[in-house]
């Protein structure tokens, strides 16, 4: 099972750039798409879904190209969109089997899997009302059991967490945790900590470009040694945001405390911290630029 | 004030740059060109004015009249529902806005885009005026007054309609325009007339024959075709300042619709999520509230085997059958096209049913077509739907979109013109003459709705052919409108043969769109 993007790009009318060259070979597992809001992770996912088309490079699914020959990859795709919507006169039973029957799934085996994956989602009480009357998690939930019906290959899953409450987070990383070691999973967000939780593997993308493709503990590990905290008087942090990137600030009752990713110690009391994830995202995010040159041309 | 000033200027920017609007700035713009070119013409039997400001005047302003109080409806119409949609009315709910000041902002916006409408008609008719006048030159005075006196009240009333209907819980969307359209062409024939200034005019220009010494001149007439055997007589116009107090009581209706509407506009207190009566029965019969979901695991982790062991352990098996699963699509598509309509569509449905199987065969005819205007709304929502309501990509990254799912829509969509036109069709099976007109109706109308659907054209644009072709068709007599054949005139001439030939054609075309949409 392997999905191969080879040079994938995309140009909407008008020419705007969505997509610059994507190149990156996924195998089993969780590849978190991580970036800031417009980096085109929803593209991606729309061209890997078989509902958009790439302008330039193509997409191999075992092999076999999907813009050619897409129903290769639909029968085993499930897939979240991040804005999806439903039908508000159907319950959930009928809009899964309704979806069920579009991907092929049919009779007895239908219902019964419909059965369960609304238990799964925690549904099964709200199954028999109208869809119109779900709250915005509930309707989130219904996407997720309908990307689940047909037990999908590749798993593509866009900004699936938006609308549900801290503990359906939870559990809904739970279940991508399992899922990801029989097939290719692949998680957009820009929630951090979501994809810190469940990748074996996160790309990053900004201004239509993949940045990087590594282990999460890679991509930390780049940042070593160059993540500082120190403590500011308020209002004071103009010196400092030239020094280095300020990622986070936080006020305290004494001034402001900052964390900075910087070469070297952005001032004498700084005291070095553990990089996280998120200090990689914020680094990537600031600017949209691979962290480690710029880092190096600040040194 | 400011603030209601702000809502009419957003909500006109909203519109302006639709292409909806530019469509009928542009249709205007054609309307004028074909009143300029002579297309239209106005006579009083056999009698026409000599074409001169005053003349060309009132031409514009009638025919201006007539496009706005149907064309006009549509273009403004859904404002409010926009609001409620798109999550803004929410917005502006949390605000100090006032309902009154909110109802009249989105009358206020409705009118000013039909004022522009009546101003570009109004270039037109100079236009017209300085170009193909038979009196040469232009007198703005006598040209613009019947514009004023005539358009400018059906355009308030028009505006007031509107937002009465999007403010009306039960004439929101797409059952607001059929009954619109069904006012519209009801009222027509004995209101018509003194809405839209027909009547004012014959009454003046009548009165000017006589005064020439001419005949009576019978009926006044907006239509097209020839017009020079037609005897020509000195229209210097109306005393407008009269006619307009005569039509002052539409600024009265105007003023009580926009009232009523105000009253019955609930502030989007109404959310999606507002549970109906139905829904709150089973809510309390409902078990209590949902188990809480197990603990979520560290961060990094996998789920524990407990876990593991209740989750989604159902095979899954795909259908070996493609009739069996294309069925199975089919009754979901069914199910979309009659799901959540009202008790009394279902009533009625059954009732025309009923009607077919008992009425003589002659009123059958006639009631048939009257039949398949009752699922003109579900079926005007065909190969829209989707995209409407934001389930296109989870059906796009299904196998064979198009060539599984859109023939399912389709076939769902003829399945309710058999169910619906049912007690009809046993009826016909005694009289074969007449199944190749229920065949043409029960193809043709669900294929012309999912084309158009399916074109993106929207709902509007079907319901509207839909209601005016049964107006003029079977119950006017019109005989190439007459799809089913109901006159003997239409049947006779073949004309169900032709649309039964247009479905292949309609259906390659559909197919064709659909795929450029879902390749895209």
């Amino acid at each position: 099972m392997e999905l191969q993007i080879l040079e994938l790009g995309k140009v909407y009318r008008r020419g705007v750039v969505a997509l610059r060259e994507i190149t990156l070979r996924a195998e089993p597992g969780v590849i978190g798409l991580l970036g800031p809001n417009g980096a085109g992770k929803s593209t991606l996912m729309r061209i890997l879904a078989t509902v958009a088309r790439p302008t330039s490079g193509s997409v191999l699914w075992n092999g076999t190209d999907i813009g050619k020959r897409p129903d290769a990859l639909r029968r085993e795709l499930g897939y979240l969109p991040q804005d999806f919507g439903v039908y508000p006169n159907l319950n959930a039973v009928e809009f899964l089997r309704y979806l069920a029957a579009a991907k092929g799934l049919t009779g007895r085996p239908a219902r019964r899997r419909i059965d369960e994956l609304l238990e799964y989602v925690n549904l099964t009480d709200a199954a028999h009302r109208p869809i119109g009357g779900y709250s915005g998690g509930m309707r989130q939930r219904v996407g997720i059991a309908q990307a689940l019906l047909n037990d999908p290959q590749l798993l593509i899953v866009d900004e699936p967490t938006v609308g549900l409450d801290p503990a359906e987070r939870a559990r809904f990383r739970d279940m991508i945790s399992h899922l990801a070691g029989e097939r290719i999973v692949i998680l957009s967000t820009h929630i951090v900590s979501d994809v810190e939780a469940v990748a074996t593997s996160i790309a990053m993308v900004a201004g239509g470009r993949l940045l990087r493709h590594a282990r999460p503990a890679d991509l930390v590990g780049e940042l070593s040694g160059r993540v500082w905290t120190t403590l500011h008087r308020a209002g004071d942090t103009a010196d400092l945001e030239r020094s280095g990137l300020v990622v986070r600030m936080v006020r305290r009752p004494d001034g402001v405390e900052c964390r900075v990713v910087s070469d070297r110690a952005p001032d004498p009391s700084a005291e070095p911290a553990e990089p996280t994830l998120e200090d990689v995202y914020m680094a990537l995010a600031r600017d949209g630029q691979p962290v480690e040159p710029r880092i190096a041309e600040r040194a | 004030m400011t603030g209601h000033y702000q809502i009419v200027l957003a909500d006109l920017r909203e519109r302006t740059r639709r292409f909806g609007f530019l469509a009928t700035i542009g249709l205007a713009a054609l309307l004028g060109y074909q009143i300029v070119a002579g297309v239209f013409h106005l006579r009083l039997g056999a009698y026409r004015g000599v074409l001169n400001s005053a003349w060309i005047g009132t031409l514009t302003a009638l025919t201006l009249g007539f496009f706005l109080s149907l064309v006009g409806f549509f273009l403004v119409r859904g404002s409010v529902e926009r609001d409620r949609s798109t999550g803004v009315g929410q917005v502006l709910a949390s605000t100090r806005m006032s309902r009154i000041g909110y109802v009249v902002a989105r009358f206020a916006a409705n009118l000013i885009v039909l004022l522009t409408v009546v101003a570009v008609l109004a270039v037109a008719a100079a236009v017209m005026a300085l170009l193909h006048a038979e009196v040469p030159g232009l007198d703005l005075g006598p040209l613009l007054a019947p514009l004023v006196v005539i358009a400018v009240p059906v355009a308030i009333v028009v505006a007031a309609v509107a937002v009465f209907f999007d403010c009306v819980p039960a004439l929101r969307g797409s059952t607001g325009n059929v009954v619109y359209c069904a006012l519209w062409l009801i009222t027509l024939p004995f209101a018509g007339g003194g809405l839209l200034g027909f009547t004012a005019v014959e009454g003046a220009a009548s009165a000017t024959l006589r005064s020439g010494g001419f005949d009576a001149p019978g009926g006044i007439v907006l239509g097209v075709g020839e017009h020079d055997e037609l005897t020509t007589f000195l229209w210097a116009g109306a005393d407008w300042g009269t006619i307009a107090v005569g039509r002052l009581y539409l600024i009265v209706v105007a003023t009580l619709l926009v009232a009523a509407a105000i009253v019955a506009f609930d502030r989007f207190a109404s959310a999606d999520a507002r549970p109906t009566a139905r829904l709150k029965r089973r809510r309390r019969t409902a078990a209590p509230a949902p188990p809480s979901p197990p603990a979520p695991p560290a961060p990094g982790s996998v789920a524990s085997d407990e876990h593991r062991s209740g989750f989604l352990t159902e095979p899954v098996v795909r259908s070996s059958h493609p009739v069996a699963c294309f069925a199975a699509l089919v009754a979901g598509e069914f199910r979309l096209l009659i799901a959540g309509r009202s008790v009394f569509w279902y009533a009625g449905a059954a009732t025309l049913v009923i009607a077919a199987l008992v009425l003589p065969i002659d009123a059958v005819r006639i009631l048939l077509p009257i039949a398949w205007i009752w699922p003109v709304v579900p079926w005007s929502e065909s190969g829209g739907r989707a995209r409407r309501h934001g389930v296109d990509a989870l059906l796009g990254a299904a196998p064979s979109p198009v060539l599984r799912q859109l023939p399912a829509a389709w076939l769902s969509g003829v399945l309710l013109a058999l169910a619906i036109g049912s007690g009809a069709l046993v009826r016909f099976l005694a009289y074969p003459e007449l199944l190749v007109g229920f065949a043409a109706g029960a193809l043709f109308i669900p294929t012309l709705a999912i084309a158009l659907g399916t074109a993106g054209a929207g709902e509007r644009v079907f319901q509207v052919l839909a209601m005016v072709a049964w107006y003029l068709g079977p119950l006017n007599g019109v005989a190439p409108l007459d799809i089913t054949g109901a006159n003997y005139a239409a049947l006779a001439a073949g004309v169900p043969i032709g649309y039964l030939a247009a479905v292949p054609v309609l259906l390659v075309a559909t197919v064709a769109s659909a795929t450029a949409r879902v390749t895209r």
